[in-house]
């Protein structure tokens, strides 16, 4: 639960810099001279560097991790550039200052919230769609929230020259504040915990205490287990702790596994420990050319075999970029993209083409989003049900059904009710 | 994506996600100013949202062309296999 809070968390701040569009306005009054392009692009930029700075963080993990930087420090560094960015922009006496602000605030963004996403996917297996949902809702709170803040503060500030500088400053130290509060716990689950913390696994009272031998088999004895699963559960957490503790490298674990199986002992403990440690890419296909029924349905084992191939120790980047997966959802993305902010940008136009007051336009919108947020609260459980690429399918295909029907609401009330169904 | 490479390649999660991330950014970028002139030179707004839902049916499809994650886990192995293979 505490993992999931911190990530509504991050998510909230997200949306800090997609609200760029109040302050447009402002913005304009201080530079008559700049166009509404050029102050457009200051939220475009904000975007453009916080998708590059997810991709720039997501690829130096790796570098972060051999240096022991923890993951934590990247998010706190999103806050501080969060921070610095809305401050800069707020001391600039020129439209490109406001731009460079926005820069390093796009940045912050992409660090302290885009990367967030990825790694709630990490930390949950069985209920991974119900938690992303539940985390991706802080944009939704922030939705709520934050234009109503900075509304309040442009007023607060109205008898200032310019209302959107002490507005921004005071957003900047939000953001810096609210940042640094989630960032500690950010971090990516060690081996085994995710199972841990799914399974409700208590770890208190249960614990074997580690025993001085080196040989991992003699330390599991299952003479009081009442069943399969205990003694699965009670070895896969000795075998945790161990390497949690450091009391055993990954390699040697390794080596334990394969002696421990070769000195037959029972199996479920040994392959409860395979599957806390998720030790499968640790292992060469000729450890197990001997050993494989180890692995093969009985009835007292439950594990899949190991696939063929599966003989190095890790798939690299490469490899995994250039899978189908991958480029799959990359076309997808790049093509889905192009039509996904149509709906905000067209249907305010539409609604003053059709005679409606402006709060008409403004109320669909507001709907709109609490439409989003609904949908991350409660499509979650069917994620998990369904699956994620089912079900992503079927919703773009009614927001499809969806983009040819709404030009043809003609009342306010049908095009209201249609919106807050799009998502 | 986390459900086809959580087991096996975790670590590269952040990295995949960043890329999926820029891909996005042509669309952003581009699309409501594509659609706003649309609507502009047609001077109405049936056009704009017509090709973008056929947009959106045509990401929908490419979502059914991913492969189930222990399709994906196979094919990973077998290309991995392979490279290993012409190497020795």
């Amino acid at each position: 639960m505490g993992i999931l809070c911190h990530k509504v968390v991050a998510k909230i701040m997200e949306f800090t810099s997609s609200l760029c569009s109040l302050y447009l306005d402002p913005l304009h009054q201080t530079f008559p001279e700049s166009g509404s392009g050029a102050l457009a692009l200051v939220c475009t930029i904000q975007i453009v560097a916080a998708l590059a700075s997810s991709l720039a963080g997501g690829i130096a993990q790796d570098a972060l991790a051999s240096a022991d930087i923890g993951l934590s420090w990247l998010f706190f560094s999103g806050g501080v550039f969060m921070c610095l960015g809305l401050v800069w922009s707020s001391y600039a006496s020129t439209v490109m200052g406001v731009m460079i602000g926005s820069v390093s605030l796009g940045i912050g963004l992409g660090l302290a919230g885009l990367m967030s996403a990825g790694m709630c996917v990490l930390w949950f297996e069985q209920s991974r769609g119900t938690m992303l949902l539940l985390a991706i809702s802080g944009q939704g709170v922030g939705n709520l929230l934050f234009p109503f803040l900075i509304v309040k503060l442009l007023e607060t500030f109205d008898e200032v020259e310019d209302p959107w500088r002490p507005t921004m400053r005071w957003m900047g130290l939000l953001s810096f504040v609210v940042c640094a509060m989630a960032a500690p716990p950010m971090r990516l689950p060690f081996p085994g915990e995710v199972e841990e913390n799914e399974k409700d696994i208590a770890t208190s009272d249960e614990i074997t205490p580690f025993a001085t031998d080196k040989n991992y088999g003699s330390m599991v004895k299952d003479s009081n287990y009442d069943n399969l699963h205990q003694r699965r559960r009670r070895s896969s957490v000795v075998a945790f702790e161990k390497l949690r503790a450091g009391s055993i490298g990954a390699s040697r674990l390794r080596s334990s596994i394969v002696d421990g199986v070769a000195s037959g002992l029972k199996r479920s403990s040994v392959v409860g420990a395979y599957q806390a440690v998720s030790t499968a890419p640790y292992f060469n296909s000729s450890d197990l050319g001997r050993r494989s029924t180890i692995f093969a349905r009985t009835t007292n084992v439950d594990v899949d075999p190991i696939p063929e191939g599966n003989r190095e120790s890790y798939f690299t980047l490469k490899d995994v970029a250039f899978s189908s997966t991958n480029l799959w959802l990359s076309a997808f993305t790049f093509i889905a993209c192009f039509a996904s902010l149509n709906a905000q940008v067209l249907i305010p136009k539409y609604c003053l083409s059709l005679g409606f007051p402006e709060a008409v336009g403004g109320f669909a919108m507001a709907l709109y989003g609490l439409g989003v947020l609904m949908a991350n609260l409660t499509l979650g459980v069917a994620v998990d049900r369904v699956g994620a690429r089912k079900l992503l399918s079927f919703g773009f295909a009614t927001m499809a059904m969806l983009f040819f029907i709404w030009p043809l609401c003609i009342t306010a009330s049908l095009l209201v009710w249609l919106l807050s169904r799009s998502d | 994506m986390a459900d086809a490479f959580a087991c096996s390649s975790s670590e590269h999660i952040l990295a995949l996600n960043g890329i999926t991330n820029m891909c996005k950014f042509p669309g952003y970028l581009f699309g409501s100013a594509i659609a706003s002139n649309i609507a502009q030179q047609f001077g109405g707004y049936g056009n704009a949202t017509a090709l973008s839902g056929i947009i959106e049916l045509l990401g929908a499809s490419m979502l059914l062309m991913i492969p189930t994650p222990e399709e994906q886990q196979r094919q990973l192995a077998e290309k991995k296999s392979r490279s290993l293979e012409a190497r020795n």
